[in-house]
């Protein structure tokens, strides 16, 4: 793995059985994540979308191990500049390595205990992993709590007396006591009003400075996506269609499902006209993906190949960039701005 | 006329067991025939409760305290806010004039009937249509909202509809009846970005076709950007600005319509701008503070003044209406901090 980068996802699948019947038979598969391979870069802040079901949030738990992938590799570089397989480790090294990977929920009204005050929340993971107690267990959590922007007199609140913004920070409080590298936002503001999502936004990105994070930002909503991340990963039907510099992938756009995907955003401008491209039916089943290229059904841009044979993950960067895509006809289609 | 709805002055209290919530304190909308009226805010604005008491199907324990709710019906103005909810007077209005779709789709079809008998109760009951031409109807409908293979899909149950199925074909139930005025709260919020550009479109095709006004309840600025002419921005039971669309996004005067459209990351956005959040949070509708509510979290907020009296819903422009002090003309606007 090259030095720069601080994980590198190799061939990674996460399947869930379905178990019907008397003897709770296993009678088929939810192919949640089905062969992925990226790397993260030390320091940037990768999107990750897609739409409902696409497999992002498995993709994103089953990188920190939260499930168990089914196969694959997951290399991470540790504090020490060690490389470890998070999916071979064992349950001490384990729990090592989760110091450095942390996780930020969607939810933060059931992703806090409601009977714990806000300093049992945030000294829970100090105490756990032994890092401090007593009289420098308080002073820490203090200094955390007024990391996250929080008044350190509400700390024997508990979590209902705060709003969701305040939660929210309070639950990044948590992920920072353990001085994490790596976090794993899974829609860490989807379920926030709009301007409690650029508050929590702009504390996650002066957090990221301050100590140089490596964040894994999960959403839907492109526009936050693109604003906040370096590089975006597209996902549908649990395989990634298109890893690109977030710019590129709006001016140079080289996958049909994102640029259809991209096209649909609502803009915030009533005087632009509106180029949307309307896709075809709704995403298959994941138990049971097409044939071919998975996108094949819905895509504008079909041909007999894309019904039979699946298309190659590749690079079609020029000049040493990375733009990785999986469709046939990429070099012939060309790049194409979605505006 | 060109007026369809006006609701004047409107105020609704919830009675809780901690207090009386002053969910909508006032509010005025103007929804004119044939457009798209934008209705946005964040959550506990009052959005929803407002387009809700149109039709009178508020929860047991809200009140309409006061206000109007005046509705041009063939050349006479009907006050639907007056009529008693289960009484026949506002049942006459409901799903032949005006009707509601929701945000749910899963949960607001009955799960153990089949869509088709479902629409097809909407419409024996409001209409004196034969059975056999009510499933008729229904099939028609389904197929003009672009449900594939219509006759069949029409004695499905809705769990073997997609979201976006369900969707259309809420849209085809409500719409059976020919309303003018389409009530929408949040209809693509719970759909992924591909299938709300779809509902999107259906949503403008059927307002050209059939010839009614939609009245649009989100929290996106992106989905009003792409669908209303016409907007009404709501802060705390309020409507604190009104304005056509391309004016408010371009021309935004009061200073929450202006710091919402700022909070937004938009695709254009550049990542060296930081986004510009609005300090603190929407208060506690049990305490709205004195004065104008958006006070507390207003950056142009002026001791003395703001705090003291609550600003009227004044026209600034033509069509443009705005409530706040800044721009009520016995007071300065020099603005500042």
């Amino acid at each position: 793995m090259e030095e720069n980068k601080l994980l590198e996802v190799r061939n990674l699948k996460k399947f869930f059985p379905i178990n019907r019947g008397f003897f709770n038979r296993k009678v088929g598969e939810v192919k949640a994540v089905n062969g992925v391979d990226f790397s993260i870069y030390q320091g940037e802040t990768l999107g990750l979308v897609g739409e409902s079901g696409c497999g992002k949030t498995t993709l994103g738990r089953a990188i920190l191990r939260a499930v168990e992938p089914t196969s694959g590799q997951v290399l991470f570089r540790t504090g020490e500049g060690k490389v470890v397989d998070v999916t071979k480790a064992e349950d001490r090294q384990l729990k090592k390595i989760r110091k450095d990977m942390q996780l930020i929920f969607q939810d933060p009204y059931s992703s806090l205990n409601p009977r714990m005050t806000v300093k049992d929340l945030v000294g829970e993971p100090l105490l756990v992993n032994k890092i401090a107690r007593g009289k420098g267990l308080q002073q820490k959590i203090i200094e955390l709590i007024e990391q996250v922007d929080l008044r350190p007199e509400y700390m024997d609140r508990y979590p209902h007396a705060f709003s969701g913004g305040q939660r929210q920070r309070i639950g990044i409080a948590r992920v920072l006591s353990l001085n994490p590298r790596f976090i794993v936002c899974d829609e860490a503001v989807s379920a926030l009003d709009v301007s409690i999502q650029a508050q929590i936004i702009n504390l996650l990105q002066e957090l990221q400075q301050k100590y140089k994070l490596t964040y894994l930002f999960i959403a839907h909503d492109l526009s936050l996506v693109k604003y906040l991340c370096d590089r975006i990963i597209v996902m549908y039907l649990g395989k990634i269609v298109e890893i690109a510099d977030s710019e590129q992938l709006f001016t140079q756009t080289r996958h049909p499902y994102t640029e259809a995907l991209l096209s649909a955003v609502p803009r915030v401008d009533p005087k632009r006209k509106s180029s949307k491209i309307i896709l075809k039916g709704e995403v298959p089943s994941p138990i049971n993906p097409p044939a071919g290229c998975y996108f094949h059904p819905r895509c504008n841009y079909v041909q007999e190949k894309c019904r039979r044979e699946e298309p190659l993950f590749r690079n079609v960067g020029q000049e040493g960039e990375e733009h990785y895509v999986s469709c046939h006809w990429a070099e012939q289609l060309g790049p194409k701005e979605v505006m | 006329m060109k007026n369809l709805l006006e609701i004047k002055d409107l105020k609704i209290n919830f009675n809780t067991e901690e207090g009386i919530v002053r969910a909508v304190r006032g509010a005025s909308i103007r929804i004119d025939k044939n457009i798209i009226h934008g209705l946005v805010g964040e959550s506990g604005c009052g959005k929803s409760v407002t387009a809700r008491s149109v039709l009178n199907i508020l929860a047991a324990n809200a009140e309409i305290i006061g206000g109007e709710t005046l509705y041009h019906h063939q050349g006479e103005i009907v006050d639907l806010s007056k009529l008693h909810p289960d009484g026949k007077e506002v049942r006459k209005f409901r799903w032949r004039d005006i009707s509601m779709i929701f945000q749910e789709p899963m949960t607001s079809f009955s799960p153990v009937h089949t869509i088709g008998n479902q629409i097809m109760e909407a419409i024996l009951l409001h209409s004196d249509l034969s059975q056999v031409a009510a499933r008729t109807h229904a099939i028609n409908m389904l197929e003009r909202v672009g449900i594939p293979d219509p006759a069949k899909r029409i004695d499905e149950y809705p769990h073997q509809l997609s979201g976006g199925m369900r969707q259309r074909a809420m849209i085809a139930m409500a719409l059976s009846g020919n309303p003018k005025l389409l009530i929408a709260d949040e209809p693509t919020t719970a759909l992924d970005v591909t299938i709300q550009a779809q509902i999107i479109d259906l949503m403008k095709q059927m307002k050209d076709e059939l010839g009614m006004s939609i009245m649009i309840i989100t929290h996106d600025m992106g989905v009003i950007a792409e669908m209303a002419d016409y907007v009404s921005v709501m802060y705390l039971g309020k409507v604190v600005e009104s304005a056509p669309v391309v004016e408010l996004f371009y021309n935004p005067l009061h200073p929450y319509t202006k710091a919402l459209l700022k909070s937004i990351p938009t695709i254009n956005s550049k990542r060296e701008e930081k986004l510009t959040a609005i300090a603190g949070t929407v208060p506690d509708a049990y305490c709205i503070p004195d004065g104008c509510a958006f006070y507390p979290r207003c950056s142009q907020y002026k001791p003395g003044v703001c705090d003291r009296s609550e600003p009227n819903l004044t026209e600034i422009a033509t069509d443009h209406q705005v409530a706040c002090i800044m721009y009520h003309g016995e007071v300065e606007t020099d603005g500042g901090k």
